[in-house]
């Protein structure tokens, strides 16, 4: 059975004979808090009410999530784990003021200066709250200049920890923050720039389950994701409990931005019905992306939310607006409302939220297609046995990893090797050596005549998923021995050759 | 609680005026109704809004026990102001307010602090000094 280490705050020490730590062996959190009413009753007592409900001044964190043990239920515990409890210590004087400290005033003074702005819509953000899906790089200026401008609440919500290859864009974080949860950093930056924010980190990732709760309350979301079945999920949260939301994307040197989910507005889905096929569109990660555009659409996200909050001037709900940072040129598009809209139209067939990976195509969901797959009874043609050992991925496409791959090639099997990255990344790193060639995806379709149908075939990318996309089309076009080379060059690179580099 | 740190709260709270300071207080739990108080110690006052109220940070109130813990002494309770209003507590006090500890509010008008009162969010015990 898994081992919980339930950590005690000070203040509550001296109910479990002031101890920091307890040991506890459960499978669920009610096991947990049980065994703690018997072990330690006076310490479950300051914890939990007699109907078993948390106290209001205590919070519980299982691993960095927050669990509500009267409300989760019975939370499994699968592995062992690290219960954080946290006794907030706060209070205030009785009454409520609706005016702005001296301090406040000079600090927002260049801003209460404007016209129709004011100490009323300044106590107007204070009482505010949005929040930021992603702390990443649209989320970082969002959240900067949204806490700079006195935005009471600001809640992050991100699973991730801060990477070396963040920096260039996601400017809440510096290098001393390397691996740390990205929510964490994030909340010290603010906290730095104005500490009178209440900052809210919610180290999760935003599902299907969760989104409702986590959005239920907010003022404004700020959509900061860099994945589809995200932005479909928090499109339709968002529609579904009627909060603004100001979106925003960036590929390569282009941006995005809108405003989605008011009451009379268009959504997401009015804009696009149906997401892109999955892997068609690349991320940020095999893509690449400027560091400023993220910047510049980010603050055009936050410049909408203070608009929405403040009720102020024109939001950008019903246009689309796009940046090409290339030749610095904005153009705009009329979203209207459809009133076809699965979500938010007058017959809307999406009432509650759906899997959004199975929407997005992103994880396998139907059976394969017996036309486009490789017969493998076929034996061996070009004296490898290329398609006897290769594996299928839940898609369907045959691969080989890159052990099996070295294999090959040591035993000087004939193949065709292709890259279908971009020229940039072949300069990072490549199987030249092997005998690879460079054909980028895009250009795969019209340069198959290069290519020998009866061959053996490995394609490979980055990571595999590209590559997996090219494999499928060259199985439909008669490439029945072309495989896809799991984990890409940097699996290589991993496992085969520590010294050529990881991107 | 000794006349010194009494007067160590009063020049904190003031100083903070018009926004709510906050401290904890430290000493023995010798198992009496009364504990002494020998160390008050100001807190930074994280609340989102600090003229209206106060919050603690849990990680800096952990060290702070931790190294109090190494000079022999334990977490016996909090204080903070009230800028301008009666010390009676709030709602929001007793709402947070973790049984066992003492609780000590100062009222702070126009400046300058008044009487406190130290009371108890269990037994409801309160008793002015």
């Amino acid at each position: 059975m898994p081992e919980v280490r339930l950590r005690i705050p000070a203040s509550l020490r001296s109910h479990a004979r002031d101890r920091e730590e307890l040991v506890i062996e459960t499978d669920t959190l009610a096991g947990l808090l049980q065994q703690l009413a018997e072990s330690e009753p006076l310490l479950a007592s300051r914890l939990l009410a007699d109907d078993g409900t948390r106290r209001p001044y205590v919070r519980l964190f299982l691993d960095g999530r927050e669990v509500d043990a009267g409300v989760d239920g019975p939370v499994p515990i699968t592995k062992d784990s690290v219960l954080t409890v946290v006794a907030s210590i706060a209070g205030g004087r009785p009454g409520e003021s609706r005016s702005l400290t001296p301090e406040e005033e000079l600090r927002y003074h260049r801003q209460l200066i404007l016209p129709g702005f004011g100490e009323e819509g300044q106590v107007r953000l204070r009482e505010a709250g949005v929040l930021l899906i992603g702390a990443g790089g649209l989320g970082s200026p969002a959240a900067l200049y949204l806490a700079a401008a006195g935005v009471g609440r600001i809640g992050l919500v991100d699973a991730d920890t801060v990477d070396l290859s963040n920096l260039h864009r996601q400017i809440l974080h510096g290098t001393t923050s390397l691996g740390r949860p990205k929510v964490d950093s994030a909340a010290e930056t603010l906290a730095r720039l104005n500490p009178h924010v209440d900052v809210v980190p919610l180290n999760l990732r935003l599902t299907s389950e969760n989104a409702l709760d986590t959005l239920a309350g907010w003022d404004v979301v700020i959509d900061g994701s860099d994945n589809f079945p995200t932005r479909y999920l928090v499109n339709d949260a968002c529609v579904l409990l009627g909060i603004p939301l100001a979106y925003g994307a960036v590929f390569r040197f282009e941006g995005q931005a809108s405003v989605f989910g008011l009451p009379d507005g268009p959504c997401y889905r009015c804009l696009f019905r149906d997401p892109p096929p999955a892997g068609l569109v690349p991320g940020c990660e095999e893509a690449g992306v400027m560091g400023v555009l993220p910047g510049i659409i980010g603050t055009i996200q936050a410049t909408e939310a203070l608009k929405l909050l403040l009720g102020a001037g024109r939001s950008l709900a019903g246009r689309l607006l796009i940046l090409d940072a290339g030749s610095m040129e904005f153009r705009e598009i009329e979203v209207r409302r459809d009133p076809e809209c699965p979500i938010c139209g007058t017959n809307p067939t999406i009432t509650g939220l759906i899997d959004y990976e199975e929407f997005c195509g992103s994880r396998a969901a139907h059976p394969k297609d017996p036309g486009i797959r490789s017969n493998s009874s076929e034996g061996p043609a070009g004296g490898t046995d290329l398609m006897e050992s290769a594996s299928t991925d839940p898609n369907g496409v045959p691969q080989i990893d890159v052990a099996q791959l070295q294999t090959i090639l040591d035993r000087g099997g004939r193949l065709q090797l292709v890259d279908v990255r971009e020229a940039h990344e072949w300069e990072i790193s490549n199987l030249g050596f092997a005998g690879a060639r460079l054909m980028p995806l895009g250009q795969l379709f019209d340069r198959l005549d290069e290519l020998d149908p009866t061959e053996d075939t490995v394609i490979y990318c980055r990571s595999g998923s590209r590559s997996a996309m090219a494999v499928k089309y060259l199985q439909a076009h008669g490439f029945a021995r072309s495989v896809n080379l799991k984990g890409g060059i940097n699996d290589w690179a991993r496992q085969i050759d520590p010294g050529m580099p990881r991107y | 609680m000794a006349a010194d740190l009494r007067d160590r709260i009063a020049r904190h709270v003031e100083s903070a005026y018009p926004e709510e300071a906050c401290g904890a207080l430290f000493g023995s739990r010798s198992g009496r109704a009364r504990p002494i108080v020998t160390s008050a110690l100001p807190l930074v006052n994280r609340a989102a809004r600090r003229t209206e109220g106060f919050r603690v940070g849990p990680r800096e109130l952990e060290e702070l026990c931790r190294a109090r813990q190494a000079a022999g002494e334990s977490l016996l309770g909090f204080y903070h102001s009230h800028p301008d209003r009666r010390p009676e507590p709030s709602s929001a006090d007793l709402e947070s307010a973790v049984p066992g500890l003492w609780q000590v509010t100062v009222p702070v008008i126009g400046g300058r602090s008044g009487a406190r009162r130290a009371w108890h969010a269990e037994e409801g015990a309160e008793c002015p000094r």
